[in-house]
């Protein structure tokens, strides 16, 4: 799940599906369906019958800065960190991305293990840092998809903490 | 005179990279000193130029300019706008060593450089400047006379001020005089002298200024108006030609003053007459700009002439003379100054890197601009990242081709005033063309209220964004000219 912030507010994006020309998630608990065009190294989004191409571009800090149509967008994806410590952060589905696409140094955790809020899970190495994984919240651990010495991409799920009841 | 085989550029940014385009056009090579933390972001912009990599500060380091045009064989120096373009010393330097300085003679700056002293020649060449006296000499008594006389509001101005420091406006007798106290203190902060003038405020003022060229020999033409109101901070930010006010009559008479004001400097080559109009279209001289404006597209485009070129050219002895009836204004051209600042933040300078800068290439748009993807505005620099100039047939097409333009250019990372110029051109007293320089403050509840029709949701923005965080190439910033694609080769869903 990927954590957005625009002008304040939060948008999580959860089980995305991608096909040819569609793409859909849920966005903060709404199924949003979008048709979209790929062309060489362009991207469009398909609007009453219409394309709009989509410039973006992302900084060091997470930001990604979108111009749809003479719009500004931009955007913050919260971190893993963001997301486990910031407060009212709480994330519900314990769904967990890696911050930035980077190598999995060392998983300190296993499938079934009861973890503690903010327990490191898993260390990653990006752009030369050390990242630490964390659990937003206590819980099990679930679905543990990657192994140590594994590239991963931002975006996708790498490992899931069920919520302790 | 000869021709120049090379040319020293004292400036940087677009209007480096306009004169760079003039020298080209001419087959003369620039030589363009580039500071050293600039460097890497400028020294692909300039092929067929020879670059110097130069320290901080040389732009006003007057020995260092001569000293580089020197080592580097140039004939002449184009100082841009800014820095040392009218500075009259620098141009009795450049004289001194044998380098041609291309602008008008050093006296001709010095006697317009003098707020008061371009007053008093205003007069004397039948050109009325805006009614008010300077204050030196005078006791308060006589002072709150004269300024009675005038009559309030009154603006108090430094002699030598500009961009709008040590201006103050008094509204009320009692007021005047702790505003002069105040004024001459941030008169000898600024410009290193307490002398200081009151003059008229003019209520609902327009500013238009006139384009002059002087040629060889003393025969100045005006190539029409610009129409310069739209101003925050006291600066510029859009700008027409024609205006929507000027006909053919006033124009012939401002053109006609402003022509007059230039033979009596004796002036030479390329200036601009700016000038107060009331409501009721009554001109009032401002000042003269001895020096190549930033705005000095709209006039290229509507009345076809490079004015660059036409000052290089003159200043090789080459120009010829183009005569007043030759001169007639076609179709319609509003430029707009991009900056990267915050307009919700009183227009502070947003400084930062541009992540993405694409150019939307649309027949009849002009854009002047250094920068690329990656580029980096420094906070000790002017924060203009490009002008776009929008041509039509008239002001109506006009203004409806801005929007598309605005709507398509394309400048992520930085905070820009991109949102703010379209909302400008949305408000009906723009379309109408009933403006005057207090429009952003009069109409400012319009002009900031939030864009409430988006064309996405942001829950659509969301699902967008999920799609591009996965691993996009930020590394990748291209300095050749891109197609008006978005580059998402590395976009993997």
């Amino acid at each position: 799940m990927a954590v957005f912030v625009i002008n304040g507010e939060e948008f999580s994006v959860e089980k995305k599906k991608i096909s040819e020309n569609e793409v859909s998630a849920v966005v903060n608990g709404k199924e949003i369906k979008l048709n979209i065009v790929r062309e060489k190294d362009a991207f469009f989004i398909e609007k009453e019958n219409a394309l709009i191409p989509v410039f973006f571009a992302k900084d060091d800090s997470n930001n990604l800065y979108l111009h749809i149509n003479g719009d500004y967008y931009k955007l913050h994806q919260k971190t893993i960190l963001e997301q486990a410590g910031g407060e009212g952060g709480e994330v519900a589905s314990g769904e967990i991305e890696p911050p930035m696409p980077g190598k999995v140094l060392k998983i300190m955790v296993k499938e079934g293990d009861k973890v503690e809020e903010n327990q490191v899970l898993i260390l990653m190495e990006s752009m030369k840092l050390q990242v630490e994984v964390k659990a937003p919240f206590e819980g099990v651990v679930k679905d543990l998809k990657v192994k140590e010495g594994d590239t991963v991409n931002a975006g996708e799920v790498i490992v899931k903490i069920e919520k302790s009841v | 005179m000869s021709k120049f085989k090379r040319v020293l550029i004292a400036n940087r940014g677009e209007i480096a990279k306009r004169i760079y385009n003039a020298l080209r056009d001419l087959d003369i090579t620039p030589v363009i000193p580039v500071v050293e933390k600039e460097f890497d972001q400028c020294y692909t912009c300039y092929p067929y130029a020879v670059l110097l990599k130069v320290e901080n500060g040389v732009f006003l380091n007057k020995e260092r300019l001569i000293e580089l045009a020197i080592e580097n064989n140039c004939q002449a120096i184009h100082p841009g706008y800014g820095f040392l373009a009218e500075n009259a010393e620098f141009a009795r330097m450049c004289e001194g060593h044998g380098i041609v300085f291309i602008g008008p003679p050093a006296n001709a700056i010095e006697l317009m450089g003098h707020k008061e002293t371009a007053r008093v020649i205003a007069q004397k060449s039948g050109v009325s400047p805006v009614p008010g006296f300077s204050l030196s000499g005078l006791g308060e008594k006589e002072i709150l006379e004269r300024a009675r006389a005038i009559g309030f509001p009154v603006l108090i101005k430094a002699s030598l001020g500009g961009g709008g420091k040590g201006m103050r406006r008094v509204d009320k007798e009692e007021e005047l005089f702790e505003n002069i106290r105040i004024a001459r203190s941030e008169s000898k902060e600024y410009f290193a002298s307490d002398e200081i003038f009151i003059e008229k405020y003019i209520v609902n003022p327009r500013h238009i200024e006139i384009q002059v060229f002087s040629f060889p020999g003393g025969r100045t033409i005006y190539l029409g108006e610009r129409e310069c109101t739209i101003q925050r901070r006291h600066q510029k930010i859009i700008e027409e030609s024609p205006s929507p006010i000027v006909d053919e009559k006033l124009r012939k008479q401002m053109g006609e003053a402003a022509c007059a004001l230039a033979d009596t400097v004796s002036y030479v080559g390329a200036g601009t007459v700016e000038f107060i109009v009331d409501s009721e279209k009554n001109f009032y001289f401002l000042e003269m700009n001895t020096r190549i404006q930033v705005e000095h597209p709209v006039t290229e485009m509507v009345y076809g002439v490079d004015l660059v070129k036409w000052q290089i050219q003159e200043a090789m002895g080459l120009v010829v003379t183009v005569p007043q009836d030759k001169i007639k204004p076609n179709g319609h051209a509003i430029e707009f100054r991009i900056y990267a600042e915050d307009p919700e933040n009183n227009f502070m300078p947003s400084p930062g890197r541009i992540l993405k800068y694409l150019e939307p290439k649309i027949p009849g748009v002009r854009i002047e601009s250094s920068v690329r993807d990656g580029y980096e505005i420094f906070p000790d620099f002017d924060p203009m990242i490009a002008k776009v100039i929008v041509f039509d047939s008239n002001r109506e097409d006009c203004i409806k081709k801005s929007r598309r333009v605005l709507n398509e250019l394309v400048v992520l990372g930085v905070t820009t005033n991109i949102d703010f110029l379209k909302s400008v051109i949305e408000h009906p007293a723009f379309q109408k063309g009933d403006i005057d320089t207090g429009f952003i403050e009069k109409y400012k509840d319009f002009l900031f209220s939030a864009n409430s029709l988006e064309f996405l949701t942001k829950e659509e923005v969301a699902l967008i964004a999920s799609l591009l965080t996965g691993r996009v190439d930020r590394k990748n910033f291209k300095c050749e000219d891109e197609d008006y694609l978005p580059q998402i080769s590395t976009w993997l869903p």
